[in-house]
């Protein structure tokens, strides 16, 4: 009869304790107790009973923030992904050189690192309030996470028509059209539809910092404590959401 | 021996049928009829073959017998309880005692032989050990014992994942797992049809045994006519959903078989078309 | 030779989409850019506006740099919140995610209507920005990292969960039709046969959101959240703009730190 093997190993009992101690110590930090929850009851409970039902007369008043958030992530995706194409040319390994690789992935990553919510600020900073930052602000986040994408898939290409090509003597740009581009195209269109599905949940929340939008007409409501009328702009928000996150799906079955 | 007094020979030597069908109907949809109309009485330890082409409704014949798929009507009675009488917990006591072996082997890919195989024993699992995954001692015994019959005796095979074995290897675990539920009945469904042809004989060959050994009543789904006829103690053939022919191996002559299905290579694949 | 025919087939595709869907893609160009002008219009996208804005950029960089080092020691504490909100936001939505996989998943679910009302629950849960549960918790429990934390469990419940019940219902039926004719319940199915299954894809989901979950976490901050965004918040508030670049910049230097972690781990275990 074999021996079957323990399920307690040393290694296995210390990631077990040195995980339970990461816990002990993260629950204290944030604060996630059940005195603190219990406290925090009352508030809660508050909150509900301010925000149903829904404040139903500013239906209409919400119409226009509503297609402005709509607008703001048709935009900033639109030029996002079409900026994106040359800058993720650009970024890839095996089409660019490693002096401009290099210098264009940092770029990117600080574009995509630093979140859309700081852009946002800084634009309203240089702009102004409204939605104009708000779509900057996305299409300078959007080409750092596409452009990254889109250079990881051009990475994985097979490289054999690349080769051929090369050997007959193309310049960069042209194997990347002819070459790269027809491996890499439905991945990008995924990648479209998944940002343009990003972008507009972005934009409510760029409002929050006066980005225009559902999210700025929000933000209002929250701050003056009128509750009703920010649960009718959240369901909103859902509605808008799901009804685009649906259409993507249909899009990317017809497409692919 | 004729046909008749062959039958009730095997009749008179048990009391209860093991499997008994009366009228079983499966219709899929509106109007698709996978089976219509369907009765048979099996006896304990014959080894009884499904014959037809692919689609004819085997499959879902057998799947009715353990009521993996809920017939539309008729009945069905194992060992003299009926399924559709039966409550949930009734019918999982039911689905303990009948075990089942597929074409494409059906083993949880990522988890390791031995554990493919002592889910054959999920059923009285206690929850807290379900919970923790941990098996008793006795059920690790009874997995390595049944791997052993199943024709695996290399120990390090045991705890290597399900997916990286052979085709032959998998279905020598899955016939592992059925052991360990220690059935009454096995259900195979094309058990070797993604077999290579030396892996077929070896594959009805060990059935065949296990089945003897342990008094198992096996039904099995076939579209090899030789191997049927070399293992079966009867063939059932089924055309258009209905059983087209009910009798012994040796009563399924070619020109019987003829009348009914074409043949392609010694398999059937397809009825035969009316005239 | 071998390569030479995969290079023809590469440009003879390319070849071959511009001549048979040249239309098509004529018709979806043409559509994207009416809307897109229609969206600049609405947007009052202006680039004109833009280039104004320059020197006002211009200048904010003035008043940012050189960023102030002295505060770093400050950043240590709530740099440590922010990780924590997010270590916790994303592992304990996990023990909710998967029982809400069970009852939403088409193939394992016993009540059509109540898996039907989880899963909107689920997508109102995971649709309402993290910002936004945030703001609203806020307002509710004041501030600091607990509304911070409640926030991230909330909306990654909700897209773990629907991540969780497509794997689950992309589970091979087979296996789960061999592991019913054992005999096992509906829970031990789902714990033997689908779990073991999609495992790696759940850790991945799991790495995901972490990974997400960081950079929420440092946003959170701004509305009272917790974590080195209200650090930041306050810097801003205060117009100490050096420290706010500090802030950010400790803000990257994690988020690149876990960045690398995860894409480690996921090499290693996935």
């Amino acid at each position: 009869m074999p021996e079957i093997p323990s399920r307690f190993t040393l290694t296995r009992i210390l990631i077990a304790v040195i995980a339970i101690a990461i816990y002990w110590w993260s629950f204290a930090g944030t604060g996630l107790n059940p005195v603190e929850i219990y406290n925090g009851m009352p508030g809660l409970w508050d909150l509900l009973r301010h925000m149903f039902p829904p404040d139903t007369d500013i239906l209409l008043s919400l119409w226009t923030p509503f297609i402005e958030t709509l607008q703001i992530g048709i935009l900033a995706s639109l030029i996002g992904s079409v900026i994106a194409v040359p800058v993720g040319f650009l970024a890839a390994s095996n089409m660019s050189p490693k002096f401009v690789y290099h210098p264009v992935r940092l770029v990117l990553n600080v574009f995509r690192g630093v979140s859309e919510i700081i852009w946002a600020l800084l634009f309203v900073v240089a702009v102004g309030l409204g939605p104009m930052p708000g779509v900057l602000a996305l299409i300078i986040f959007c080409v750092g996470v596409m452009g990254k994408l889109i250079a990881e898939a051009v990475e994985a290409v097979d490289p054999g028509p690349l080769e051929a090509m090369r050997a007959t003597g193309a310049s960069g740009w042209k194997v990347f059209v002819y070459g790269a581009w027809p491996q890499v195209l439905p991945t990008y269109l995924t990648i479209c539809l998944y940002y343009w599905d990003h972008n507009t949940r972005q934009a409510t929340i760029l409002g929050f910092v006066g980005a225009g939008g559902l999210g700025y007409t929000l933000l209002f409501a929250i701050s003056t404590y009128e509750f009703e009328k920010a649960t009718t702009a959240i369901i909103l928000l859902i509605l808008l959401i799901t009804a685009i996150d649906r259409f993507c799906l249909f899009l990317r079955k017809k497409i692919i | 021996m004729d046909k008749a007094s062959a039958l009730s020979e095997r009749a008179t030597n048990t009391q209860t049928p093991m499997i008994h069908v009366s009228g079983l109907t499966k219709v899929y949809g509106k109007d698709i009829q996978a089976i219509s109309d369907i009765s048979l009485t099996i006896h304990k330890g014959e080894f009884t073959v499904l014959f037809g082409p692919s689609g004819v409704g085997k499959s879902t014949l057998l799947r009715c017998l353990n009521y993996l798929v809920e017939p539309t009507s008729g009945v069905v009675a194992i060992d003299g309880q009926t399924l559709g009488d039966a409550s949930t917990k009734e019918l999982l006591s039911i689905r303990s005692h009948v075990g089942m072996i597929f074409q494409e082997f059906n083993l949880v890919n990522r988890m390791s032989v031995i554990g493919n195989v002592m889910c054959g024993h999920l059923h009285g699992l206690v929850a807290w050990r379900a919970l923790t995954y941990s098996f008793t001692r006795e059920d690790q015994e009874l997995a390595i014992r049944c791997l052993r019959r199943a024709g695996l005796h290399d120990e390090g095979l045991y705890f290597r994942r399900a997916d990286t074995l052979s085709g032959g290897q998998k279905q020598r675990t899955a016939i592992a797992r059925m052991l360990m539920q220690e059935p009454k009945v096995l259900l195979a469904d094309e058990p070797i049809a993604s077999l290579d042809v030396k892996m077929q004989h070896t594959i009805m060959e060990l059935v065949s045994d296990l089945a003897k050994k342990d008094d198992i009543t096996v039904v099995m789904s076939l579209h090899h006519l030789e191997l049927a006829k070399q293992y079966a103690s009867r063939i059932i053939g089924l055309a258009g959903g209905r059983v087209a022919f009910d009798g012994l191996p040796e009563e399924l002559t070619d020109d019987v078989i003829n009348r009914v299905f074409e043949l392609v290579d010694g398999q059937v694949v397809g009825e035969a078309d009316e005239e | 030779m071998r390569n030479d025919a995969r290079a023809l087939s590469g440009i003879e595709l390319a070849l071959y989409m511009r001549r048979k869907t040249l239309r098509d893609w004529a018709l979806v160009a043409a559509i994207c850019v009416a809307v897109g002008l229609w969206s600049a219009w609405g947007t009052n996208f202006n680039l004109l506006a833009l280039i104004e804005g320059l020197p006002h950029i211009y200048n904010l960089g003035g008043r940012m740099l050189p960023p102030d080092l002295e505060i770093i020691q400050n950043l240590g504490g709530p740099m440590i919140e922010t990780l924590q909100m997010a270590l916790l936001g994303t592992t304990i939505p996990i023990f909710f995610a998967i029982p809400l996989a069970l009852f939403c998943a088409t193939n394992t679910r016993r009540s059509h209507t109540l898996g039907n009302i989880l899963r909107i629950l689920l997508n109102s849960l995971r649709t309402v920005p993290e910002l936004l549960w945030a703001m609203l918790l806020v307002s509710a429990v004041g501030l600091g990292p607990f509304p911070g934390t409640l926030a991230l469990i909330l909306h990654t419940t909700g897209g773990m969960g629907k991540f969780f019940y497509e794997l689950v219902e992309g589970v091979d039926p087979g296996v789960i039709e061999a592991m019913e004719a054992t005999g096992a319940g509906r829970f031990k199915v789902f714990w033997f046969g689908i779990i073991p299954t999609i495992l790696p894809n759940l850790m991945s989901v799991a790495l995901l959101y972490w990974d997400y979950n960081n950079r929420a976490a440092t946003i959170l901050g701004l509305v009272g959240a917790g974590g080195i965004g209200l650090t930041l918040t306050h810097a801003i508030q205060d117009f100490q703009y050096r420290e706010a670049v500090t802030c950010l910049i400790g803000i990257v230097l994690i988020l690149t730190v876990i960045d690398r972690i995860s894409a480690a781990v996921r090499s290693r275990v996935i």
